[in-house]
């Protein structure tokens, strides 16, 4: 039989060899972000799991009275050169999250968490703006996670240079995969043939196949929001506002006409009309701008929870309360980039249709991490008597990547035991302690032992998730499950539990693989 | 230059040169591009396009069999993404 690579000629050959390297190069950090991208789709219900024992109203929820009293509250705390331009949402665990900002944009920020019932401040924090919303304690369970899958830990814009860079890496390997394996009938329904290579190939080839809708959507998506955030706006607004941000802003934004009024409307009032207007939708966050000036208005984001194309903007009058106009997420008015927009915002976080879409993006994104893994072992199989000194930074790879469950495990424990502004620096020692230990297994044992080590040891560590985090959140999960206003948060703690079972099933076929054949089993047809 | 460093210095220019190529097709084209009703399709669909772009010269450039049309093509391409900032500039 022909080699693969010997029926390739001129382009496609170079091209086989791209993607190869490209795969190599990207492959191992394209698994971290997909699998970190599956662990921060839940970010979520782990700040709620995280801050289960600190229960408050969520915004749409409030009783009357209740958003005007915590108003007056925040705004008791704060200077006044502030208090004209500020938002409000639900901070999960930490109350009703008011964060008021200087006039001209520069300047000190002031953050204030306000318990709804009692309408008492909880917490306090002055200055910049990326430092008021630094997390401390609690919260840094899940802005860990999704801080790892947004910039792999790297601050500043280098790390989006980076998650954009593999988002591209991504991207090349789809769109070269496609034209190199370009799929067929027979890889879409052909069963993964015995012998250890060939079935690693088969396997690459039938989950790339299937997954390569949702692989480039992931990819595209994901470059699109690394590059927008690193390089593609500053570029935008130097060339068509001359560097201004806030004239672009404003340009986007456009301004909302207020007729001429007296007097300063009702925070309830507003939370009433847009419930009234809107019964099936949620106020999510409230913006109020200029708000002890002659333009005073206030923008309302509601949208139903978890369907992101529902969500608009309504814009009522900061005097009387009026309606004056519904908007768009992005832009003054409804069109096709702003739909566009919210559609790709979907398509990566998963939260088009609620549970279900979030679910599927979960397996999807575990498949491609398992796409991923299957490209590093082919390149080890292959090499693994050709070029050996190749072959053992691919074991080492392949170690690693077996180690991310164990390095998500170890951060969470590792966060369950120092709940503290410091648990993000004990999280990164331990996740990416985690990943080291897998590595370095594969130098004292074979790689397909090492893959079953780490497995083993990521399902232990999963298992104790719930048990310790029982001790940091101070509600266990039974005494979280007799509860329904807590109930929900049990997911995370079922979530850990199954994935545990799942990786110690995961375990055993690969236990059978060590015994199959390495090369192809030549009664095979 | 050895040809181990020539072969690499080849491929390393591919995804530089096309991110150059996309980059300036992105900005050209957020000047022909209308704003439409929400004033913002001319920042959101150049912005979007610019990784497909990027991954489609790259593709292009690599694969083709005929390097050089390649090459023209991309290159005629970004002349003409370049024009409108030229125009800008002026």
């Amino acid at each position: 039989m022909k080699d693969e690579t010997e029926s390739r000629t001129g382009g496609r050959r170079a091209l086989y060899f791209a993607h190869r390297l490209t795969g190599l190069v990207f492959g191992f950090l394209g698994i971290v972000v997909f699998f970190t991208g599956v662990v921060a789709l839940f970010a979520d219900d782990l700040n709620g799991w995280a801050h289960r024992s600190d229960h408050y109203t969520a915004l749409a929820d409030l009783e009357p009275g209740a958003l005007e009293a915590a108003h007056h509250a925040a705004e008791a705390v704060v200077s006044e050169s502030v208090r004209s331009s500020f938002s409000v949402r639900h901070a999960e665990g930490q109350g009703l999250d008011f964060v008021f900002q200087p006039e001209d944009g520069n300047g000190n920020f002031e953050r204030v968490f306000v318990d709804p019932s009692t309408a008492t401040v909880l917490n306090h924090r002055t200055g910049p703006r990326e430092e008021i919303f630094q997390s401390e304690g609690k919260g840094s369970l899940s802005r860990f996670f999704v801080q790892l899958h947004v910039r792999m830990l790297v601050p500043g814009e280098a790390g989006l240079w980076l998650t954009g860079l593999v988002g591209f890496g991504l991207l090349f390997l789809a769109g070269s995969g496609i034209i190199v394996h370009w799929p067929r009938r027979r890889n879409l329904l052909q069963r993964p043939r015995r012998a250890l290579r060939r079935w690693t190939g088969d396997l690459h080839t039938l989950i790339g196949a299937w997954t390569l809708p949702y692989t480039v959507i992931l990819a595209l998506t994901g470059a699109f929001f690394s590059f927008a955030g690193a390089l593609l706006i500053p570029i935008l607004v130097l060339v068509n506002y001359a560097g201004d941000r806030v004239a672009m802003q404003e340009a986007i934004g456009g301004e909302v006409a207020v007729p001429p009024a007296e007097g300063t409307a009702n925070l309830d009032g507003l939370l009433a009309s847009a419930r009234t207007r809107e019964p099936e939708l949620r106020v999510n966050r409230i913006q109020f701008k200029d708000w002890d000036g002659p333009n005073a208005h206030a923008l309302l984001n509601v949208g139903e929870e978890g369907y992101i194309l529902t969500n608009k903007t309504l814009a009522f009058s900061g005097h009387t309360g009026e309606f004056l106009e519904e908007r768009p997420i992005l832009g003054v008015a409804p069109s096709a980039g702003s739909s566009l927009v919210m559609l790709i915002a979907g398509l990566h976080f998963g939260n088009l249709a609620s549970t279900f879409t979030k679910v599927l993006w979960a397996l999807l994104g575990l498949l491609a991490c398992l796409l991923g893994t299957t490209g590093i072992a082919l390149w080890y199989l292959r090499n693994e008597r050709r070029a050996p000194r190749g072959a053992r930074l691919t074991k080492a790879l392949l170690g690693a990547t077996a180690a991310l469950p164990l390095g998500v495990g170890s951060a969470t424990v590792a966060w369950a035991l120092t709940v503290s502004a410091e648990s993000e620096l004990w999280m990164a020692i331990a996740f990416f302690g985690s990943v080291l230990f897998g590595a370095a297994l594969t130098l004292r044992t074979s790689a397909l032992r090492a893959v079953q080590i780490n497995t083993v040891f990521g399902a232990l560590s999963c298992l104790l998730v719930p048990v310790l985090g029982a001790s940091a959140t101070g509600i266990g999960l039974l005494e979280a499950a007799a509860d329904p206003a807590r109930a929900p948060t049990i997911g995370v703690d079922i979530g850990f539990i199954c994935t545990a079972f799942l990786l110690l099933a995961a375990a055993y076929p690969v236990r059978g693989l060590a015994s199959a054949p390495a090369t192809e089993d030549p009664s095979s047809p | 230059m050895g040809a181990v460093v020539r072969t690499w210095a080849a491929t390393l220019s591919v995804p530089v040169a096309s991110f150059v190529c996309a980059l300036i097709v992105m900005i050209g084209s957020t000047q022909w591009i209308p704003p439409g009703p929400g004033n913002v399709d001319n920042l959101v669909f150049p912005a979007i396009a610019f990784p497909l772009l990027w991954v489609g010269y790259v593709l292009v450039l690599t694969g083709s069999r005929r390097r050089r049309t390649a090459w023209l093509i991309v290159l005629g391409l970004t002349i003409a993404g370049a024009l409108p900032i030229a125009r800008l500039a002026i």
